[in-house]
């Protein structure tokens, strides 16, 4: 399936927490504004491919002082909006 | 995730309006830009400015307001940051680049004007711009016949300023700048009630260099054969410069400007060869208005450069240093930005030599000549701009179009075709 | 060898079965699937010259439609198909003024038949195919016959561009008693009017060709001679110039 992982963060620091400790560890990630099916509030959100999800989320328990609010993989789905 | 509604209520904004906002911009931006491939890292702040669009530069600018200091909301690159800076304030570019604003705009004015003039108005009356609602006053000028007449209309919802620009390049006209400038300064002051100081203008003289210094160097990135980022996503810098914070985004643009002269050594390149590089010259494209862009990079072209107010016109040349009071500061700034090579200029030939001369230094390959429908003065100006390119054999077509999206069919073939006789002419040139 | 060029127009599905020289030409109407009309295109190219796939060397998609077509080798757009078939018929062609259903444009060639200007009309059906249908609509005539009216009548004068707009000026046209014949006189000098500033945007060329659709009418093509006070051509198949021009790039394509 393709599909993108989405962690999501109580606040944008966490998000941006999060995103030096990847930086550190060379892990490919892309910050993103969060699908709205994930959350009604806007906001960051790290977007990473699935296969590394485990390594990441091994990240987030070494680092108990970054708060996140949900780990979700769904399906890519792009629209052409000038179509 | 963090809430922001209630700094949203707090701003008297209509939630249920401006949540329809909310409901579209995540899937519009992660289509058109998180699809691109190979995209610079650096470009993550970016896609963190946006995804935070009205969230966290909001705060900060209420943040800013809560200790009592004051936020300018501005339409126009004649209008001097330096100044605003100077007395302790923030200026925001507030230009409204969506559709979703234009009806709100054409309840108090006419259908058939500017969209970018609709959507701006349309965004205060609506109350669903977070930015419009933060600002202590607007600052408007006058630029153009329907921009003139809409700050009288704003004026019953926000305090207005309008700054009175020439429209001619004389000397006299410099001179009135000048004193625009000065009546603008005592405005500022009386807002703040802060002074402006020949110190503090020459520190705000200074930082607004530097971020026109920043975007020159990304610009001269855009100008190698392998071309490290899209135009798409240098385009987003710039609309990103109108509004964020000077500092920090001198910074990470400076960070992501060494991430791409590494690129332009390993020749990476986020186009295929022989891509078409295009120079876009025209009306502004305000935030979130990236249509030209994406219609023309994925139908096999690549801009290359903007000769535009959000381009070249916001950044090229420097405002003089080296002034020690105030009167020859305010002269230093009118000389800068009465240099710009706007259409509301009679005449405006400087801008066939800017055109004329970006196309060579970007190394271009043809000319997109982009209006927004109702522009008097771009959509006019083309015939002189088109006159003088076929004299230097340079290609070029003129789009006008709108915030809207269903004609993008139609251009989308005019630009295969014009990429298709850029491809056919060059072939025959080897 | 054989190549093939399917130009998928709004109103009409064309396509051109090309061995240096037109085979053979089909022209259906498009209907609502511009997919559906290419295949049945090909397939009866195919099947009523007796030959096979293998004997096809290129196809060629080009007209509105052409993003439908996954079955093609290439895509290309109208434009430049249209300066390399009216180039195929006649080598000396400079300018042309093509009329579709739902767009018009210019092109300008060089000596080689490349294009090297276009201009195409804005998003609106002032002067094109679907402003004839919709006006000749109103009057009961049927477009094919447009010039069995318009031959010698007086104009009428219309003076709206916009499509809706001339409609309802027909309408009170009709209340006040004009003749259909003048009317429709007065829809084509309205498209020659158009025509004429579109073609004034670019540098006008010897030689001229009409093609597409609307060039079928010779009334239209005699206006525009006179107020051009220059010849122009036309052809017989007109309305396959795009796709012929597809044809030809296949058959040149490596």
């Amino acid at each position: 399936m393709n599909s993108n992982t989405y962690i999501l963060f109580p606040s944008h620091s966490d998000g941006l927490a999060l995103e030096k400790k990847l930086k550190e560890e060379s892990i490919k990630y892309t910050i993103s504004p969060t699908p709205r099916s994930l959350s009604e509030c806007c906001g960051i959100s790290i977007m990473i491919s699935p296969e590394i999800c485990h390594t990441v989320e091994s990240i987030i328990k070494e680092n108990r002082d970054i708060r996140i609010s949900g780990i979700h993989t769904i399906e890519r789905k792009s629209r052409d909006w000038f179509k | 995730m963090a809430d922001y509604r209630e700094l949203w209520e707090s701003l008297d904004m209509d939630l249920e309006k401006h949540d329809e906002l909310c409901q579209v911009l995540p899937e519009f931006y992660g289509d058109i830009y998180m699809t691109q491939e190979k995209r610079p890292e650096g470009m993550n702040y970016f896609n963190f400015v946006i995804s935070e669009i009205h969230g966290l530069r909001i705060k900060e600018l209420n943040e800013h307001r809560k200790n009592g200091k004051k936020v300018f909301g501005s339409f126009c690159v004649f209008v001097p940051d330096e100044v605003i800076l100077a007395a302790d304030g923030i200026g925001v570019g507030l230009c409204g680049g969506s559709e979703f604003w234009v009806p709100d705009g054409e309840k108090v004015l006419p259908r058939n004007m500017c969209p970018l003039i609709k959507a701006s108005v349309g965004a205060k009356i609506s109350g669903t711009c977070p930015y419009f609602q933060s600002a202590d006053m607007l600052v408007g000028e006058t630029t153009c016949d329907g921009k003139k007449k809409a700050w009288e209309i704003l004026e019953d919802y926000i305090p207005m300023h309008v700054m009175d620009l020439p429209q001619m390049k004389r000397e006299k006209d410099k001179e009135n700048f000048k004193d625009e400038i000065k009546i603008f300064k005592e405005k500022v002051e009386e807002v703040t009630g802060n002074k402006v100081s020949a110190e503090s203008l020459k520190e705000t003289i200074k930082l607004v260099n530097n971020k026109r210094k920043t975007l020159q160097r990304l610009y001269n990135t855009r100008k190698a054969e392998n071309l490290p980022i899209s135009g798409k996503d240098a385009l987003l810098i710039t609309q990103v410069a109108f509004y964020d914070d000077t500092n920090r985004f001198i910074d990470k643009v400076n960070e992501l400007c060494d991430e791409l002269e590494n690129r332009i050594e390993e020749k990476v390149s986020v186009f295929k060869e022989g891509t078409p590089r295009i120079l876009l010259t025209g009306t502004p494209m305000a935030i979130p208005n990236w249509k030209m862009h994406h219609l023309i990079e994925t139908s096999g072209g690549a801009v290359v450069c903007e000769e535009a107010c959000t381009g070249t016109k916001y950044f090229e040349r420097l405002v003089d240093e080296d002034n020690e009071d105030l009167d020859s500061q305010l002269r230093a700034l009118s000389e800068r930005y009465m240099g710009i090579n706007c259409a509301c200029f009679s005449p405006n030939d400087g801008r066939i030599d800017d055109i004329i001369r970006l196309y060579k230094e970007y190394n271009a390959d043809g000319v997109i000549y982009n209006s927004l429908p109702f522009c008097h003065t771009y959509a006019i100006e083309y015939k002189k701009v088109k006159d003088a390119l076929e004299k230097e054999g340079i290609p070029v077509i003129m789009i006008e179009t709108d915030y809207s999206l269903q004609d993008a069919g139609q251009i989308n073939t005019r630009l295969e075709a014009f990429f298709e006789m850029i491809n056919m002419n060059k072939e025959l040139a080897i | 060898m054989y190549s093939i060029g399917i130009d998928a127009g709004s109103v009409a599905t064309k396509g051109v079965l090309f061995n240096g020289n037109i085979v053979d030409s089909i022209i259906i109407p498009t209907g609502w699937s511009p997919k559906g009309a290419s295949l049945k295109i090909l397939d009866k190219l195919i099947e009523r010259n007796k030959i096979s796939r293998d004997d096809i060397k290129h196809i060629i998609g080009t007209g509105y439609g052409r993003i439908s077509m996954g079955f093609v080798d290439k895509t290309i757009t109208e434009i430049s198909c249209h300066a390399k078939g009216a180039y195929h018929l006649n080598s000396n062609i400079r300018t042309i003024l093509d009329i579709g259903g739902q767009d018009s444009k210019v092109i300008s060639l060089d000596d080689k038949g490349n294009v090297i200007n276009f201009v195409m009309n804005d998003k609106c059906a002032a002067g094109t195919g679907k402003f004839l249908e919709v006006t000749l609509n109103n009057l009961g005539i049927d477009v094919r016959d447009i010039d069995n009216y318009a031959k010698g009548s007086k104009p009428a004068d219309i003076s709206s561009m916009c499509t809706v707009f001339a409609e309802s000026e027909i309408v009170s046209l009709l209340a006040v008693g004009k003749k259909k014949e003048e009317i429709a006189s007065g829809v084509l000098y309205s498209i020659a009017n158009k025509s004429y500033s579109l073609l004034n945007r670019i540098n006008i060329k010897d030689n001229i060709a009409f093609t597409g659709g609307v060039a079928s009418s010779k009334e239209l093509k005699n206006i525009l001679e006179t107020k051009l006070k220059k010849k122009i051509y036309t052809s017989s198949n007109t309305q396959i110039v795009g796709a012929l021009g597809a044809a030809v790039i296949g058959f040149n394509l490596k």
